[in-house]
């Protein structure tokens, strides 16, 4: 983790006014954040620790999307899939790997890849209907 | 996971990931310490 990231703990007894500055409404909330502020992801409740790290690589993976970083960004979102298999975030971060490799190609086809995999193997998911458009 | 070193001034946290050209990660807690 302090590979990519400055940790910060914010606790309410002692900042109070922090948890205003940054719109914390409940705890935990864990934010991804650049350097200079700029908020990137947010997620709120707690998570055991293989859904935590799978929620921090997908806010590195989004932090790069926001960057244009699109080929660094697609990397990450595919490490969430490699690395945190069995997680919740996993259709999300299959659905912006195909987003990120359309932006970094200019080219429509894994927008329909991912638009099948994600039909095939979570066809439940949210993820699933939003790149249904995508399918054929 | 490993121990974290965590920082507990947010403005210091965003001073050193400028110097260190990393992200922060911020917790906003209310667990007891």
């Amino acid at each position: 983790m302090s590979q990519h990231f400055v940790p910060v703990k914010i606790h309410i007894k002692e900042r109070p006014l922090d948890f205003k500055r940054f719109k914390a409404e409940w705890t935990p909330t864990l934010i991804v954040a650049e350097a200079d502020g700029t908020e990137r992801y947010r997620f709120e409740g707690f998570l055991p620790a293989d859904d935590f790290l799978a929620h921090l690589q997908l806010g590195l993976a989004k932090a790069a999307f926001s960057r244009s970083e699109f080929e660094e960004a697609k990397r990450g979102f595919e490490a969430v899939t490699k690395d945190h298999p069995g997680t919740a975030v996993v259709p999300e971060a299959v659905y912006w790997s195909g987003v990120s490799a359309y932006k970094a190609s200019g080219k429509a086809d894994p927008l329909k890849q991912v638009g099948a995999q994600l039909k095939s193997q979570y066809p439940e998911s949210e993820w699933a209907k939003k790149a249904s458009v995508w399918v054929g | 996971m490993a121990e974290v070193q965590w920082i507990r001034d947010p403005d210091q946290g965003l001073q050193q990931a400028q110097s260190q050209h990393k992200m922060v990660l911020l917790d906003f807690s209310a667990a007891p310490m």
